[in-house]
C-alpha cells in the first residue's frame, strides 16, 4: 500500500465526513424548537412571492426526508438558501465574503505555522538558556490574556490613538478595503487590502504563534532525547544537521496531527477578529446570522464552515502521510 | 600477557563523568583507566547501572550535556587525546575512526528515513563521494553485513525490518567507513537468543575482514566468553578489574569479578554453589565511600576499605585490579591483625 491508497482513502474519508457534517446540520436546523426552518413562512419580513417560491423549492410542505433530499439536491447545485436579512441568496453573499476569510485565516495560519514552529525549534535547541526561560514565562502570562481584549487594545492604540494623536502611523480597523478604492487601480487596491489587514492579523498571529512554538518546543526537546538523535551524533553530523535533518522531521509529525484542531480555534477565532474589526468575512457573517436569527444564513455559514474545518484536516492528514512513512503503509 | 606499547589503538586515563541533575549530581563515572589494542575485542562488563553506556558514550564525547560532563582524563587515541580536539575535530572521528552501536535497534534509528538513506549519510559525511556512489556503497555494505536483497532493501524504513535486520543496518552504518574501533553497546540484549549469535558471529567475522577493534559492552559473561580477547569490570563508575579472558574466567581476583562469574549458572554446578552478589549497585548520588563495593563485599576489610579507595594495580602483566586485598594498605592492615591476605580469603570463603 502506498501513497496513492493513502491519499485516496483519506480523501473518501473527509467526503464522507462532510456528508455526515451537513446532515448533521439539516436535522438540527429542522428539529429545533419553533422549526426556524419553516419560520419565515410566516415571517413579515419576506415579500411573498418569494416566500411561495422557497416553500416550492425547497418542498417545505413535505416529510422531513423529503426535504432532505431536496436539501441535498440544492446544496449540489450550489444552492444554500435564501437569507432574511439580506433577502439574497446565501450562497452568493457567502460567495462574497469567503475570500476575505480565506485572506484572513489564510495569511494568518501561514505566518503562524511557519515562524511559530521556526520559532519553537531555536528556542528548543536553546533549552535552559535565557531564551528559553523568558520565552517559557511570556508563554505563561499571553495565554492569561483574553484574545478580543488584545484586539481591543490594539484598535485603541494602532486605530484610534495614533489618528487623534497624528502619529506617522495608523492602521484601519473597520472593513477589509477603503470604499472606492477601485477607482485608482489594482496596486492600489492590493496595497489598501494589505492595510486593512494589519490590526485584524496581527491580532491573530499573537492569538497563535506562542502555542505554536510552545508545541514545537515541546516535541523538540522529546525528541532530543530519543536514541536515533545519539546515533546521528555517533555519526559524526554536527548540531545543525541533528536538529534539522533528523529532529525536525519526528518533532514536526505531532504539530501535523494537531494542524486539525488548530483550525477549528482559528475559525473561532476568525468569528471573534472578524466582529471586532467589522471584518466581512464568514465569521462576521455567522455572528450576524446568530444576531439577527437569520437562520438560513445561519445554516450556510455552518454549511461552509464546516467544510473548510474538513478541508484544514484534510491537508494536516495528507501532510502527515507525506511526511511519516509508517502512517502510509498501514 | 600484555601487548607491547606500539599495539595500543586507545587508551583511557582517569576519565570521570558527572551528570548534573535536579537530584543532585551522579557520580556516573569516577575514574577509569584502560587501553584497547590493535585489532582485539575488549570486552566491558559489570551490573546494570554501572557506567559502561557512559564510558562508551564519554569516549566518543556524546554525553548529553546538560546534565552529563566529562571532567577530567584523557581519551589517547593514535596518541592524541581527543577531548583536546576542537567539536569540528572530533566529528571527523566520530562515525569514521570510531563508530559506534547501541543496545535498541527498534529505537536508534530514524523512522522516517530509508535505511539506505541513514547509511548513506554517514558515507557522504566523511568521504568524497557523490549520492549515486554513497548509494551504492550502502547497498554493497548492506550485503556484505548480511541483509538479502539489499538493492531493494535500500529504499525500506526501518519499521519494515526485524529487529535483528535493523541491528545488522546499525552495523553496516557503523562499518560503512571502515572504523578501527567500533564500540557495541550490548548489540544483542535486545534480540532473541537464535538472533543474538548470529549478530555476534557478524561482528566476529567483520572485526577480523576490517581488521578492528571492538569494544563490546555486555552484562553477560558467556558473550565474553565468547567474543573477547581481554575483559575490564566495571563497578560503580570505577574499573574493578582488567585481564585477559583467560585470567579473569581462570584466576580472578576481584571478589566483584568472582561474583559476576558465580552468576553465570553453570551445567555442572549445582543450586547450593550458586554465588550470586546480594544487594544492588548503589545510588550514585551519595556513593558510598571508599571502594563503593565495600557494602557488598564479603572480603570488606571494616577500617579499611570504606576509607580508602584502593589504587589500580598491575599485578602481572596486563593484569589490573582495584582492590585494597591486593595493596599495600590492605597488606599493612591485615598484617595488624596478624593474619595473611591468603588465609584471609580463604577464612571468608570457608565462612559462606
Ligand atoms: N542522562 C543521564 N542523566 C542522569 N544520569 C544518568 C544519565 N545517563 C546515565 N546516568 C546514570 O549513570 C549511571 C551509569 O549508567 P550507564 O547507562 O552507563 O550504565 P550501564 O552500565 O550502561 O547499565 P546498563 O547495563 O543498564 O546499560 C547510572 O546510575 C545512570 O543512572
Ligand atoms: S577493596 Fe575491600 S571492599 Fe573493595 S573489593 Fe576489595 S576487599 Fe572488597
Ligand atoms: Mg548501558
Amino acid at each position: 500500500m502506498g501513497l496513492k491508497s493513502y491519499i485516496a482513502k483519506k480523501v473518501l474519508f473527509a467526503v464522507v465526513a462532510y456528508f455526515a457534517a451537513i446532515t448533521v446540520v439539516f436535522f438540527i436546523y429542522h428539529v429545533m424548537p419553533g422549526n426556524p426552518a419553516n419560520i419565515f413562512a410566516t415571517d413579515p419580513r419576506v415579500p411573498p412571492e418569494v416566500r411561495d417560491a422557497l416553500l416550492d423549492r425547497w418542498g417545505l410542505d413535505e416529510s422531513l426526508w423529503k426535504q432532505y433530499l431536496i436539501f441535498l439536491k440544492n446544496l449540489f447545485q450550489g444552492d444554500l438558501g435564501y437569507s432574511f436579512l439580506h433577502k439574497r441568496p446565501v450562497s452568493e453573499i457567502i460567495g462574497e465574503r469567503l475570500p476575505w476569510t480565506l485572506l484572513l485565516l489564510g495569511s494568518a495560519f501561514i505566518i503562524n505555522a511557519v515562524i511559530g514552529i521556526l520559532l519553537g525549534s531555536l528556542i528548543a535547541w536553546r533549552r535552559g538558556s535565557k531564551t528559553d526561560t523568558a520565552f517559557v514565562l511570556t508563554y505563561n502570562v499571553y495565554n492569561a490574556i483574553p484574545l478580543f481584549f488584545v484586539g481591543m487594545i490594539f484598535i485603541s492604540i494602532f486605530g484610534y490613538q495614533a489618528r487623534i494623536h497624528n502619529w506617522p502611523f495608523y492602521f484601519p480597523f473597520i472593513g477589509a478595503k477603503t470604499p472606492g478604492i477601485e477607482s485608482l487601480g489594482t496596486f492600489r487596491v492590493i496595497l489598501d487590502v494589505l492595510w486593512h489587514l494589519v490590526l485584524p492579523l496581527t491580532v491573530l498571529v499573537i492569538a497563535g504563534i506562542l502555542g505554536w512554538s510552545w508545541f514545537m518546543r515541546g516535541n523538540l526537546i522529546n525528541v532530543k532525547t530519543e536514541d536515533f538523535i545519539q546515533t546521528a551524533k555517533a555519526k559524526g553530523l554536527n548540531d545543525k544537521q541533528i536538529l534539522f535533518r533528523h529532529g525536525f522531521r519526528n518533532a514536526i509529525l505531532p504539530v501535523i496531527t494537531s494542524i486539525g484542531m488548530s483550525i477549528g480555534g482559528l475559525i473561532g477565532g476568525s468569528v471573534l477578529v472578524e466582529t471586532v474589526f467589522t471584518y466581512p468575512g464568514t465569521g462576521r457573517l455567522l455572528y450576524e446570522a446568530i444576531l439577527y436569527k437569520d437562520y438560513p444564513l445561519l445554516q450556510g455559514s455552518f454549511i461552509i464552515i464546516a467544510g473548510l474545518t474538513l478541508l484544514g484536516l484534510l491537508f494536516a492528514e495528507l501532510l502527515y502521510g507525506f511526511v511519516d512513512p509508517r502512517i502510509r503503509s498501514e | 600477557m600484555s601487548r607491547p606499547q606500539e599495539d595500543i589503538l586507545l587508551e583511557v586515563k582517569g576519565l570521570r563523568t558527572y551528570f548534573f541533575t535536579e537530584e543532585g549530581v551522579v557520580k556516573a563515572i569516577e575514574s577509569i583507566d584502560f587501553v584497547v589494542y590493535k585489532s582485539e575485542t575488549l570486552g566491558l562488563v559489570g551490573e546494570s547501572g554501572s557506567g559502561k553506556s557512559v564510558s562508551a558514550l564519554s569516549i566518543l564525547g556524546i554525553v548529553p550535556d546538560p546534565p552529563g560532563k566529562v571532567l577530567r582524563g584523557e581519551v589517547v587515541f593514535h596518541g592524541q587525546d581527543l577531548r583536546k580536539l576542537s567539536s569540528s575535530e572530533m566529528r571527523k572521528i566520530r562515525g569514521n575512526q570510531i563508530a559506534m552501536i547501541f543496545q535498541d535497534p527498534m529505537t536508534s534509528l530514524n523512522p522516517v528515513f530509508t535505511v539506505g538513506n541513514q547509511i548513506a549519510e554517514a558515507i557522504i559525511l566523511h568521504q568524497k563521494v557523490n549520492k549515486k556512489e554513497a548509494r551504492e556503497k550502502s547497498i554493497k555494505i548492506m550485503s556484505l553485513v548480511g541483509i538479502p536483497s539489499a538493492d531493494e532493501r535500500v529504499d525500506n524504513y526501518p519499521f519494515e525490518f526485524s529487529g535483528g535486520m535493523r541491528q545488522r543496518v546499525m552495523i553496516a552504518m557503523a562499518l560503512c567507513c571502515n572504523p578501527e574501533l567500533l564500540i557495541a553497546d550490548e548489540p544483542t540484549t535486545s534480540l532473541d537468543v537464535t538472533i543474538q549469535a548470529q549478530i555476534l558471529e557478524l561482528l566476529k567475522a567483520t572485526s577480523e575482514e576490517f581488521d578492528m577493534s571492538i569494544i563490546l559492552i555486555t552484562h553477560d559473561m558467556g558473550v565474553i566468553a565468547e567474543m573477547c580477547d581481554r575483559v575490564a569490570v566495571m563497578y560503580a563508575g570505577y574499573i574493578a578489574e582488567v585481564g585477559d579472558i583467560m585470567t579473569i574466567f581462570r584466576n580472578p581476583f576481584h571478589p566483584y569479578t568472582r561474583g559476576l562469574l558465580g552468576a553465570i549458572p553453570r551445567p555442572d554446578a549445582n543450586r547450593e554453589d550458586l554465588t550470586i552478589i546480594r544487594g544492588a549497585i548503589p545510588n550514585l548520588i551519595n556513593p558510598p565511600s571508599g571502594c563503593r563495593f565495600h557494602p557488598r563485599c564479603d572480603y570488606w576489610m571494616q577500617g579499611l576499605c570504606e576509607n580508602e579507595v584502593p589504587v589500580l594495580l598491575e599485578l602481572e602483566p596486563g593484569h589490573i585490579i582495584m582492590c585494597h586485598l591486593y595493596t599495600e594498605e590492605g597488606k599493612a592492615f591485615l598484617a595488624q591483625r596478624k593474619i595473611d591476605p591468603e588465609t584471609y580469603m580463604k577464612q571468608v570463603l570457608a565462612a559462606q
